[in-house]
């Protein structure tokens, strides 16, 4: 279903991107998305699961490379484009999003640093990449600590006292990796690189970390089972181990001198991006509930002439335009800085993750016990953004963190 | 000791720098092909330098509008060129604050090796000590 945009300024470039990643997912993400849903965890990631044809066909039209530059052969995208994509293709199923965006982070992160053995060896292959078989992960989240990872400038973010369960050490030649991370690594069970997120130095606290892009081919990595779970079923998700894996140095883009920062940048952009995934799945939400609500008839009449469901819709549909706008404008604005405000990207997230909760929510209401069956998308809608109020930092704990910033930060100067 | 004597010295090497580089290289074509202009406002020693497809400006007129707009020291300029300070760190710990599309600072990156490698070259040609 097509909506206003209030952006009267889309040009004819916009507009056409936004019909065909609308058309991408309708076509291929939603039937793909539903029917993975219904497999187990192993199913999704056997050879013969239709993630693969996703992937491929995503691949084929350069979905999977809307972060990188078109310089290195990426889609070479605007922030707004950005924006229209990711809220198309989160229209589609949010967690096939989230494995094209995780897909990306290792050339994006290596698109920073112009090393002509990095563009050669990581950003080219993938952007060249059609069968959709090179792909990252983003391995942040350890089983011990998962918020304490994801709050850069918060006390306990510099504690020495909080160890870590993955840690990368100096070797001369190499830098060597050892520890886990969570089952919670978007992509891990068949990604080809991570960009790891890790320790380096204990004495820092996990503002000592630095991030690196790891093969996972290499001697040392192993992978745990696809994780079950409630939401996003269709972003398969594992551990991963590092056994003295051995990683060239080449392959570091920021050690500790940088790291608090540079996750900073990288939450900015990412919490931005759920906010336009939330608008996605809220608006797919509202519109099954709408287009069921002209079709079902109580009280003999349609459930849509009742003004206490008109009401309802009204306020579905303000949850996705405000998250829409405010997504859109915080993206924009940190994509055109490199001193971020982080705090506009992280209020995307909560807001609108929460937002998305309560409007998949009532469109089940409105389904009634239809609502509730698996026959209808909805009750799969409310279990995807129930998983994102957690998903790229928890709600709870990024509120926390971003008004902690606030103190020093507002009012912003630049 | 700051690298650059002055911002006289510091201008001249930067213009003579850029301007081959737009000239000689696939920078200038690059930068006309992806409308990006940038504008350098350099701080220890103070100047300014705009550099666009076609031509180079320093000081006062180079105080303009441009597509990327990035403030940094002259030690930084140093560093960076010279490839002892990766963009993300310098991005990070703010020694470089950009101001401009993200996506078209990136998309730049890989042709502007040609700065870094004709770097240490005017270095030696205008006195300053390329280390
Ligand atoms: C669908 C999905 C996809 C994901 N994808 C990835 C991925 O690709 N890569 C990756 O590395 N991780 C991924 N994650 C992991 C995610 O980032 C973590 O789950 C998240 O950061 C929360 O960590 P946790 O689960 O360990 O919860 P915990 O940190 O244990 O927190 C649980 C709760 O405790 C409370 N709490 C925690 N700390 C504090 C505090 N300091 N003060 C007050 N209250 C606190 C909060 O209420 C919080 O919700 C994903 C998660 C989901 C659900």
């Amino acid at each position: 279903m097509h909506y206003l945009d209030l952006n009267i300024e889309l040009t004819k470039e916009d507009i056409m991107l936004k019909e065909a990643a609308h058309e991408f997912a309708r076509d291929v993400m939603r039937p793909v998305a539903q029917e993975m849903d219904r497999m187990t965890a192993a199913e999704t990631v056997a050879p013969d699961s239709p993630f693969w044809e996703f992937k491929k066909k995503a691949y084929e039209l350069d979905f999977h490379t809307i972060l990188i530059p078109d310089s290195y052969g990426g889609m070479g995208l605007s922030p707004l484009q950005q924006a229209l994509v990711a809220e198309e293709l989160a229209w589609g199923s949010v967690g096939l999003l989230v494995d094209l965006a995780v897909a990306a982070f290792p050339a994006y992160l290596a698109s920073l640093v112009p090393d002509e053995e990095l563009i050669d060896e990581i950003i080219v292959p993938f952007c060249e990449c059609r069968d959709g078989k090179i792909a990252g992960c983003w391995a942040i989240t350890e089983p011990m600590h998962g918020s304490d990872t994801i709050t850069p400038g918060y006390p306990s973010f510099h504690d020495p006292n909080i160890p870590s369960d993955c840690n990368i050490a100096d070797d001369g030649d190499c830098y060597v990796v050892n520890g886990q991370k969570a089952a919670w690594v978007s992509g891990a069970p068949y990604a080809t690189h991570a960009a790891l997120f890790t320790r380096m130095d204990e004495g820092m606290g996990h503002a000592g970390s630095g991030i690196m892009i790891v093969p996972l081919d290499l001697p040392g990595v192993k992978r745990g089972a696809p994780l079950e779970k409630m939401g996003q079923r269709d972003d398969p998700q594992g551990e991963l181990f590092f056994d003295n894996v051995r990683v060239p140095k080449k392959y570091l883009i920021v050690g500790p001198e940088a790291y608090e920062a540079m996750l900073d940048i990288t939450l900015s952009m990412t919490t931005a991006l759920m906010g336009m995934g939330a608008v996605g799945v809220a608006r797919a939400a509202f519109e099954e509930a709408l287009a069921y609500a002209k079709n079902r008839v109580q009280g003999g009449k349609a459930l849509i002439e009742h003004q206490d469901v008109q009401k309802k819709l009204f306020n579905m549909f303000g949850k996705v335009e405000l998250t829409r706008q405010m997504s859109r404008a915080a993206h924009v604005y940190n994509q055109n800085t490199s001193t971020p405000a982080e705090e506009y990207s992280v209020l995307c997230k909560v807001y609108g993750t929460q937002s998305a909760f309560e409007v998949t929510s009532e469109a089940i209401q409105i389904f009634g016990g239809n609502g509730v069956t698996r026959e209808y998308i909805v009750e799969k809608l409310f279990r995807d953004a129930r998983a994102m109020m957690i998903e790229d930092g928890a709600n709870d704990i990024l509120a926390i963190a971003a008004g902690h910033k606030l103190i020093g930060s507002y009012p912003r100067r630049d | 000791m700051t690298v650059f004597k002055d911002s006289e010295q510091m201008q001249a090497m930067l213009k003579d720098l850029w301007t081959h580089v737009i000239k000689e290289t696939d920078v200038g074509p690059k930068l006309k092909e992806y409308d990006v202009n940038y504008k350098f406002v350099i701080n220890e020693p103070n100047g300014f330098v705009y550099v666009d497809a076609d031509q180079v400006l320093t000081g006062a007129e180079a105080n303009r509008e441009a597509v990327i707009t990035m403030e940094l020291s002259g030690d930084t300029v140093h560093q960076f060129w010279l490839k002892q300070l990766k963009l993300p760190v310098a991005l990070a710990t703010r020694k470089v604050k950009t101001k401009g599309p993200i996506p078209k600072v990136l998309k730049m990156l890989p042709y502007l090796k040609s700065v870094h490698d004709s770097y240490p070259v005017y270095c030696a040609k205008h006195g300053i000590h390329a280390n």
